[in-house]
């Protein structure tokens, strides 16, 4: 009997994404009674498939965070993480996750999250490690920092297997039993290869659905908007990653969305114009953000949110050989981050290759004021798109999670004027074809 | 005579233009903004109609723009002051392929297409500095009206170096260098090239086509516009019509509409969020 | 000029040194302040990003590591700013106009570290604006507590050299990077020596004296630096001491982002810094390294996980930065601590509350300052720091 079938009769994939994930975030709350371990892990590079094999349960930072955000907790949070100390410049989910240890842990989900055995950091983002510290010093969880090296440049080239690759995946695989290590110290369990191969094919099976659900939207009208409903599914990719119930989910999902290819069927119902989008969501007004392009018939086919906010390995291409569960793990975490999680910095090709291959009408850039690893380059990135490739673009700034930088009559300015521009530039061009 | 009207409902301004169907400025109305936006509009678009003795049903179109533009109950269409200014610059200077205009509350630098269509633009409208309130500023601190402020800071030899990137900070720093003994003019120049800084920036995130046009409330003064030429290393055009360029292009997108054949009622209303 | 820089003085005999020691550092100030590559510097110089780099490989390919500072409080900003977000640090948007005012035109490549996300961002914006220039990441770990940390800095370290090998258009040979470490052992045990002569008599030598003593080694030749800061150190031992009672300090602020030298100054009016993280990266190695023993590579590698300084940007779990703090107020006999972080430095604001903290537990007096390179007004500053210094001397 499908472990999810039971609670979702009749329900669309969305629906059911959320209820997982709801679900998820209610087991993090009788972890501590159910004597499982909890770990912290982040949403671009972790071991969650080493994790699983010692049972523990996974708690996203990241996503409590967001939650804050979509529940309009965050003010609240952000306030007293402030009043403690914290600067304003501060990434937003750090000050809302510094609220929650100030507020005994008591999350808006009605959650009371668990403090963790262990945090797993990883070096794609920077600010991982920072707020890792934070954690050592509240709960005093030594942080176990995972080195994963990324692309060096634009045009950096390592296909798997070659010296280089495997010169930084032996590295990852080092630091990968260094951990394993220290989860047999906590969990006085023995490392399971067997278990972890078996995880790493629930992860193949969820990614390979993955990849085709994303070549979903290439089709034309889109069948989901990747910020809106791809967040769901994208939640549920995190949250559970390598599980059956996971599996099942992905499974779900790809018949109903190949369905709506089938027939036909748009997210919008008259599309007008394909996007791409370049950054995070913000959370806070999530669905706002999205009716302002929507009213215009314009739909986010792709965007790069989807591959480095869920793991990167989709832009790998690789699967997992089950056959050598460790050494497979550490080939493909480097890869996906060179090719995925890194691509920030470099992001220019890759998203110039999305515009084609979604068959996109222009960019919409959206830069998070306290989020450095997104936002920094993305004014130069956008300069350099729209010059050399003579995309159109859109910048619109505010925040993941703080309120306080979403401007809802500027943003709409600028949404309109730019859906203003691509009518003018389609008028033309059907102009000059005639 | 068919006519069509372009209304702005700026943030401390509103104007009205009306336009026949040739194209020709009939009339043009300005008043400072109230807290009703709804009103301000009724209002100007009554003064900009008894300017051109002209009743309301001769108005065949009217297009509403600024950031008031959803609050114009009687508008048929609402565009935004991005593409408004535009097409209004571009219908000023036909040779003009960049638009910078600095406003009392925000600046936009708009890169047009042969046709007026926009093909890049950026904006500061969160942050005064780069703005006119930055000069706002200056003008409280130096208890002088703002009209005088660019005749002074043209005065200066030894501009001062303003480096307060914050509105709310640039009285303290106009004050502690006139305590230092810092001309007036000197200091005034320094903001002025503050902020031109800032808004070359905005101009050259959407690439410097030429000829660039300067336009809003802004554009009248006259040390702006040295500043900017030198910053920007272009001539500018200047509009004697400058507040009105937003109006004007508005109008004219009415204009459009009704040589296409396009009336009010062929239009689906997108009613205001 | 030098004016507004206190250099000790008196004496008939004292007059000859002190013009000559006067001199050293003026052509320190010189040096340091130059923030350009020109255009026909031969063989080349290679610019990086803080904090750290390996500069012994550069060095032994025959080209000079010119580290990246930023543009100071004199650069006029006003082609960055489209580049660049405005929630950034200043260093990134300077080092940027640098790139697009021209002034690093004659740089043979451009490396930066993943000390922070806005950092690796550089990488990505140098390729993309100056496509003739190199630009690459240099991925030290942020991991260096894994007994597989030295091989991996060691097998980054060799792409690196045959990245500068491809660039002179000659392979690196051994020896010559054990050359290039004996240089730079002297060259930190010379810089070890500025900063015992800080510790030890403050009022011999100032931390703005020492700044620019150490940044001008950034900007020259090694050899040409040790020689520097071996004459310097001799007149130092000459140089008259007038005596000051001013309360003694440590100064940290990570500082990838240069604090301009008008704040040192403003400081050390009140207080004697007698130690600092100023310029870390120059002295990251704090022993010598085993140029002779083995593969000269290896013993760089593992003197970056082994025998390195620690900062808000590299993660070591055998550095908690209060246990840092507190050694370092302890080995340095100051009673308080001034720290600083710049603008929209997320690793540097950070690490200030968890350092605040630990202050507050100790009762250790400490004022917190925020600074930004292109500062130009200082009085608010100076109040705060004479104010605090007031309340150290009454205690």
């Amino acid at each position: 009997m499908s472990a999810i079938s039971t609670m979702t009769e009749g329900l669309d994939a969305r629906t059911t994404g959320q209820r997982l994930v709801n679900q998820w975030l209610a087991s993090l709350g009788t972890a501590r009674e159910r004597g499982q371990p909890v770990a912290y892990v982040f949403v671009m590079g972790n071991a969650i498939e080493i994790l699983r094999a010692f049972g523990f349960e996974m708690v996203f930072p990241e996503i409590n965070s967001l939650q804050t955000g979509v529940r309009k907790a965050a003010p609240d949070f952000i306030a007293q993480a402030e009043d403690f100390g914290f600067s304003p410049d501060v990434c937003s989910y750090v000050k809302a996750d510094v609220g929650l240890m100030l507020s005994n842990m008591q999350h808006p989900s009605g959650v009371q999250m668990p403090v963790p055995d262990l945090a797993v950091a990883s070096s794609l983002c920077n600010v991982y490690i920072k707020w890792a510290e934070i954690w050592e010093r509240r709960f005093g969880t030594p942080a176990f920092v995972l080195d994963i090296p990324g692309k060096r440049f634009a045009t950096w080239k390592s296909p798997a297997g070659s010296p280089q690759h495997l010169a930084d995946a032996r590295w990852v695989e080092g630091q990968f039993r260094d951990l394993i290590a220290r989860c047999e110290q906590i969990t006085g369990k023995k490392f399971d290869s067997d278990r972890l191969a078996e995880v790493e094919a629930h992860v193949n099976e969820m990614i390979r659905l993955w990849i085709e659900i994303l070549a979903f939207n290439q089709h034309r009208p889109a069948p989901y908007n990747s910020m809106l409903d791809g967040l769901t599914y994208m939640g549920v990719l995190n949250a559970w990653r390598g599980t059956l119930e996971g599996v099942e989910y992905m499974r779900l999902l790809h018949a109903e969305i190949a369905g709506k290819v089938a027939r036909g069927e748009g997210r919008v119902p008259h599309e007008r114009f394909r996007l791409v989008f370049s950054g995070t969501p913000c959370y806070v007004n999530m669905r706002r953000l999205i009716e302002l392009f929507e009213s215009h018939g314009g739909v986010f086919a792709a965007s790069d949110y989807l591959t480095y906010a869920a793991g990167g390995l989709d832009s790998a291409g690789l699967f997992y050989d089950t056959s050598r569960p460790l050494e497979s793990l550490a080939e493909v975490t480097t890869l996906a981050s060179q090719m995925g999680l890194s691509n920030h910095f470099f992001s220019h090709h890759a998203l110039a290759q999305q515009m084609k291959d979604f068959a996109a009408d222009g960019i919409v850039y959206h830069g998070i004021k306290s989020c450095r690893t997104v936002a920094t380059s993305m004014a130069d990135n956008r300069e350099y798109v729209t010059t050399k490739h003579g995309m159109p673009t859109l910048y619109i700034e505010s925040d993941l999670i703080d309120p306080r930088y979403w401007s809802d009559a500027q943003i709409k300015n600028r949404v309109d004027a730019f859906f203003e521009l691509l009518e003018q530039r389609r008028n033309l061009q059907s102009i000059q074809e005639r | 005579m068919e006519y069509v009207a372009g209304i702005d409902v700026g943030s401390t301004q509103a104007k009205g233009v009306i336009l026949d169907e040739r194209g020709n400025l009939v009339s043009k109305a300005i008043i400072d903004m109230e807290t009703n936006m709804g009103a301000a509009a009724e209002e100007i678009f009554q003064r900009v109609l008894a300017s051109a003795n002209l009743e309301a049903s001769a108005i065949v179109f009217t297009v509403a723009t600024g950031y008031g533009r959803y609050r114009v109950t009687f508008g048929d269409l609402q565009v935004t002051e991005i593409s408004c200014h535009a097409r209004g610059a571009l219908a000023e200077f036909p040779w003009t392929r960049t638009v910078l205009d600095i406003g009392g509350q925000d600046t936009k630098a708009i890169r047009i297409g042969d046709s007026g269509e926009v093909i890049d633009f950026a904006m500061n409208d969160k942050c005064a500095a780069g703005t006119g309130r930055f000069l706002g500023a200056a003008s409280f601190a130096l208890e002088m009206p703002l009209s005088e402020l660019g005749p002074l800071a043209l005065q200066s030899t030894r501009p001062v170096r303003i480096t307060t990137t914050c509105t709310v900070f640039a009285e303290t720093e106009i004050i502690g260098h006139l305590a230092k003994g810092h001309l007036p003019e000197d200091v005034l120049m320094g903001m002025h090239h503050s902020i031109a800084t800032r808004c070359a920036s905005l101009v050259r995130r959407v690439g410097l086509a030429p000829e660039v046009t300067f336009s809003g409330g802004v554009s009248r003064n006259q040390a702006m516009v040295v500043l900017l030429q030198e910053v920007l290393g272009v001539p500018l055009n200047v509009s004697a019509q400058a507040q009105f360029m937003g109006a004007i292009g508005a109008a004219l997108y009415a204009l459009d509409h009704v040589r296409a054949g396009r009336r009010p009622e062929h239009l689906v209303k997108e009613g205001a969020r | 000029m030098m004016n507004d820089v206190e250099v000790s003085t008196g004496g008939i005999d004292a007059a000859d040194a002190s013009m000559t020691l006067m001199a050293v550092l003026e052509r320190c100030f010189e040096l340091a302040m130059r923030t350009g590559v020109a255009d026909q510097e031969q063989p080349g110089a290679i610019g990086y990003f803080p904090v750290y780099f390996p500069e012994e490989i550069v060095h032994a390919a025959g080209l000079r590591p010119h580290a990246l500072l930023g543009g100071g409080n004199k650069l006029e900003v006003r082609l960055a700013d489209a580049r660049i977000g405005s929630f950034v640090c200043s260093i990134c948007r300077s080092t940027t106009e640098q790139g697009l005012n021209r002034s690093l035109h004659g740089m043979k490549g451009f490396f930066t570290q993943p000390i922070c996300d806005a950092a690796k961002h550089m990488a990505g914006i140098w390729g993309r604006n100056f496509p003739a220039q190199p630009s690459q990441i240099l991925a030290l770990p942020q991991n260096v507590n894994s007994s597989a940390s030295v091989r991996y800095v060691y097998d980054e370290y060799q792409r690196l050299r045959s990245v500068l090998a491809a660039q002179v258009g000659h392979d690196i040979p051994d020896a010559a990077i054990r050359a290039s470490l004996h240089v730079y052992n002297e060259n930190r045990r010379l810089q070890r020596e500025l900063y015992r002569i800080r510790r030890d008599d403050p009022a011999r030598l100032s931390t703005v004296e020492t700044y620019l003593l150490v940044r001008a080694g950034t900007r020259v030749r090694r050899e040409e630096h040790n020689q520097l800061l071996r004459d310097a150190l001799r007149l130092l031992a000459e140089r008259p001491v007038r005596p000051r009672d001013k309360p003694r300090v440590i100064f940290l602020g990570g500082f990838c982002e240069q604090p301009p030298l008008e704040m040192i100054e403003t400081i050390e009016d009140a207080c004697f810094i007698v130690d600092d993280d100023l310029l870390i990266g120059q002295r990251w190695i704090t022993e010598d390294i085993a140029a002779d023993d083995g593969d000269p590579v290896w013993a760089l590698a593992k003197s970056y996980v082994e025998h390195s300084a620690s900062s808000p940007v590299q993660f070591d779990a055998r550095k908690p930065k209060e246990e840092m703090l507190m050694r370092m107020l302890r080995d340095a006999r100051a009673e308080a601590a001034i720290i600083t972080a710049a603008k929209f430095c997320e690793p540097g604001l950070d690490d200030q509350l968890a350092l605040s903290h630990r202050l507050d537990a100790e009762k250790v007096p400490y004022l917190v300052l925020e600074f930004e390179e292109k500062m130009t007004s200082f009085e608010q500053m100076a109040m705060q720091v004479e104010t605090f210094a007031e309340s150290l001397l009454f205690q």
